[in-house]
């Protein structure tokens, strides 16, 4: 049974179509890749399933609850987190705080309660903070709580944006150039983490990824966009010698050859 | 109503408005023109309910607040959704509406004589009380679930969206609990000077509040107290420059935007650790820290 | 008497394009409202009433003398309140807040400069009224409406036709990317400053003619505000649509239910404008990338 299932999604902004019909299908607790040239509607995909834009046509489905029309702030309730492809961090909140704020979500209470300072705020207030540190330590960052998250190398931004993400227990997780700024060895570091965590969260994830490394020691199946369309998917393997994954890649002349 | 005392009053009152302000533009990032608007509601239904129907101080009050949270609710569900630019003018354009309300209907009102004989109950102490309460809320709404989300949203709404914060209504409870603020001071005001016109809650009062908010710093609670302390109580000492005291407030505004834009105080908050945290640093520099 | 009032109406929405315009050609380069235009605007009219009163020049002169002050001092504004902000890629919080203060400081420094009183411009045309129609139209309200009718087709000449206007525009479109296409930022945001000022130049010049003279004058530019969201921000022939609405819309107000009660409606039909059709009449809506 498939956790995500988008069928027959389009999206046009006035006139330019940045996806043409695309259905894809993610098993519960798989790991699947997105490549795809740079404007291939990688990250429409994602706005579309987080539902920051609403598609022109089609259907998102996430568990069999359509997704349509939902704003994106249900669609994290209903266990949907993402990262973005240009870290987006909450620049004024500290390291620790920028987790709770996700964390906050299955401990919601209201304005009154603070007002009144009723027993369950405190008690919610330090589930909150306890598991906000849980999640931290787990992924190293726990020393670097009170820093504020410009201050943290570019590495380890990417890793709370996870943390933050992953605040929110979802149970699906999509991951938007995980690896985009990284160097080998933090790249090395990031597949075993995106490994564990999701083996450990019991996660379904999707990303974004032009590191083929990445794709290819994560990923079982893989789906390629270009020019807004699904042109192949499969295995890494049955992609990468696909003609028109060649083509999209490097031209069309590559893929005659 | 002796000197120090209205002095008191004035500037209480000023710090319960601009904790609203706080929560409003300092949290949330959210503009509003009108917030002198939604005081002038607070005092005139509370002024109007205990002249013409007797009623008591306390409920009057109450009903000050809950008419300018009202007034808050039909001006956000509107314009909230959109463009912050949007809310500033919808805020302004609500600003002069009741302006115009107030100066029209003469009959209930007063018009532009204003309204007199509101009953003189607010004490001074009454106002220092209220004004620390309305800093302790908001230090306890800044530390909770509701802070995070506000600052969260002010800088990436998008990504608030994502991480499950419902920033729409965020947004609007940020608004009501600014305009509630707004409403308790003038509900106060209007018990101390006994007479209140629509001229005093014009469009310069709102400006004010967002200057004092910004000398003292857009994160820091403890800076916009400091600032609204000095800023409203510094012109009374210098009646003599009057005139100069506007330009005076805007060169101080324009220096502190452009060279110290996280205002006097930037992040940092009074706590009550300040004081170790502060010895342990001294400690630290003399070498005697605990190994 | 509806065609006076709706020549009224219009030369008072031509006024209200002017504004719109000034208005909207900063926010399309810093993507801010510029509250700082109501204070060049008062200033303006200052400069204007002095030079026609004090020194007894003729209309033309004056308004040159309006126009250049305006522009000159819209620049002297951008480099005090905006350009510290811009090279440090503050938020448009800073902006607005900065734009507000230089509105507020310039309004009082013309309390300081003149006092609170009212004056009025001395008579610069021959004759007081024309008639139009059959209806007796002031001559003002005709000279506001073909002067600012002259300055918008001048403006959107040079926006379209010259160099500098395209960089303008492109700078419009994309400060970082048209920065680095050669385009010399600094300059063309001095230049669309001034370009800007010059509108609040001939809009406080007309206005002081039309009303009296008042350092609370250039508060209008909230009308200027309204006008460009009703035509939808960021466009500027929605702006002249929207002033011109907006214009008659308030002098038709005014003629039917008075001056007083017609902020209130005013601001009821903003709000359901806002709650219908947010993205304005030209339905551009400037989002927020995603």
């Amino acid at each position: 049974m498939a956790l995500l299932s988008l069928e027959d999604c389009s999206k046009h902004f006035d006139g330019v179509k940045a996806l043409q019909g695309v259905s894809l299908s993610v098993p519960e607790r798989s790991l699947v890749g997105i490549i795809g040239p740079n404007g291939a509607g990688k990250t429409t995909v994602f706005n579309l399933v987080t539902g920051i834009y609403r598609p022109t046509s089609g259907t998102i489905k996430l568990d069999g609850k359509d997704l349509v029309g939902q704003p994106p702030h249900r669609i994290a309730a209903a266990g949907v987190a993402r990262t973005f492809q240009n870290i987006r961090l909450f620049a004024g909140l500290s390291v620790l705080e920028n987790v709770q704020t996700a964390c906050a979500r299955r401990h919601a209470y209201g304005f009154l309660d603070v007002a009144a300072c009723l027993p369950w705020y405190w008690r919610k207030e330090r589930t909150i903070r306890s598991e906000a540190l849980d999640l931290l330590d787990r992924l190293a960052l726990g020393e670097l709580r009170n820093e504020r998250p410009g201050n943290l190398p570019y590495g380890l931004q990417r890793r709370l944006e996870i943390a933050r993400a992953l605040a929110l227990r979802p149970r699906l997780l999509l991951l938007d150039e995980p690896g985009a700024g990284l160097n080998p060895g933090e790249i090395r570091e990031l597949i075993d983490l995106i490994a564990e965590l999701a083996e450990a969260f019991s996660l379904t994830v999707v990303l974004i990824e032009h590191r083929m490394e990445i794709v290819m020691s994560l990923c079982r199946w893989v789906y390629v966009l270009d020019f807004g369309c699904l042109i192949a998917q499969g295995t890494v393997d049955d992609v990468r010698r696909d003609p028109r994954v060649i083509g999209a890649y490097l031209g069309k002349e590559y893929a005659d050859a | 109503m002796g000197f120090y005392s209205s002095l008191t009053v004035f500037t209480g009152l000023t710090v319960i408005a601009v904790m609203g302000v706080f929560v409003l533009t300092g949290m949330a990032g959210l503009f509003s023109f009108g917030q002198a608007a939604f005081m002038a509601v607070g005092a005139y239904v509370a002024g109007l309910l205990a002249i013409r129907m007797g009623l008591g101080f306390v409920p009057a009050v109450l009903a000050g607040v809950v008419a300018s949270l009202a007034a808050g609710l039909l001006v956000a569900l509107p314009v909230m959704r959109l463009r912050r630019d949007y809310f500033a003018l919808a805020t302004f354009g609500f600003g002069e509406a009741i302006r115009a309300l107030l100066n029209q209907s003469v009959g209930i009102t007063g018009g532009a004589m204003g309204l007199f004989g509101i009953p003189v109950v607010t004490q001074p102490w009454m106002v220092v009380g209220a004004a620390v309460w309305s800093v302790w809320l908001v230090r306890t709404l800044k530390r909770s679930a509701l802070g995070r989300d506000w600052q969260a949203l002010k800088t990436d709404e998008i990504a608030a969206e994502a991480m499950g914060v419902p920033t729409y209504r965020r947004k609007v409870e940020a608004f009501l609990i600014s305009c509630g603020l707004a409403g308790f001071a003038g509900a106060l005001f209007g018990f101390y000077t006994s007479y209140v016109d629509p001229a005093m809650f014009g469009w310069f009062r709102s400006a004010e509040w967002i200057i004092i908010l910004f000398f003292g710093g857009i994160n820091s609670i403890t800076g916009t107290v400091a600032s609204a302390l000095l800023l409203s109580a510094l012109p009374e000492f210098l009646r003599f420059v009057a005139q100069w005291r506007v330009p005076l407030y805007c060169g101080i505004v324009i220096a502190t935007i452009n060279l110290r834009p996280r205002g006097m105080f930037g992040d940092w908050e009074l706590s009550l650790s300040t004081p170790g945290e502060v010895l342990k640093g001294v400690r630290r520099r003399r070498g005697l820290a605990q190994p | 008497m509806l065609v006076q009032q709706l020549i009224n109406g219009l030369s008072l929405g031509a006024v209200y394009a002017l504004i719109a315009v000034g208005f909207g050609m900063i926010f399309n380069v810093l993507k801010f409202s510029n509250f700082a235009h109501g204070g060049v605007i008062t200033v303006t009219a200052y400069a204007g009433y002095y030079v026609a009163a004090n020194l007894g020049w003729s209309f033309l002169p004056t308004l040159a003398v309006a126009i250049l002050v305006g522009g000159l001092l819209a620049m002297l504004v951008e480099l005090v309140g905006f350009r510290l902000i811009r090279r440090r890629g503050g938020s448009v919080i800073f902006y607005f807040v900065s734009s507000v203060t230089i509105g507020m400081l310039l309004e009082n420094l013309m309390v300081i400069a003149g006092g609170p009183t009212f004056y009025a411009y001395p008579d610069m045309l021959a004759k007081a009224s024309y008639p139009v129609l059959g209806a007796s139209v002031s001559t003002v309200n005709l000279v506001m409406l073909a002067a600012s009718t002259l300055a918008l087709v001048t403006l959107t000449w040079v926006l379209y036709r010259t160099r500098t206007g395209v960089a303008i525009r492109a700078i419009s479109a994309d400060t970082v990317t048209a920065g680095l296409m050669g385009a010399n930022v600094d300059t063309l945001i001095g230049v669309t400053f001034f370009v800007s000022g010059c509108l609040a130049g001939m809009t406080g010049m007309l206005l002081g003619m039309t009303q009296t003279l008042f350092p609370q004058l250039g508060r209008v530019v909230v009308k200027g505000f309204i006008a460009a969201v009703i035509g939808g921000l960021g466009s500027l022939g929605g702006a002249v649509i929207g002033g011109i609405f907006l214009g008659v819309v308030e002098v038709m107000l005014t003629a039917t239910i008075g001056s007083g009660w017609a902020p209130v409606l005013l601001f009821l039909i903003l709000l359901s404008f806002l709650a219908v059709r947010p993205q304005g009449i030209a339905g551009v809506i400037a989002q927020e990338k995603a």
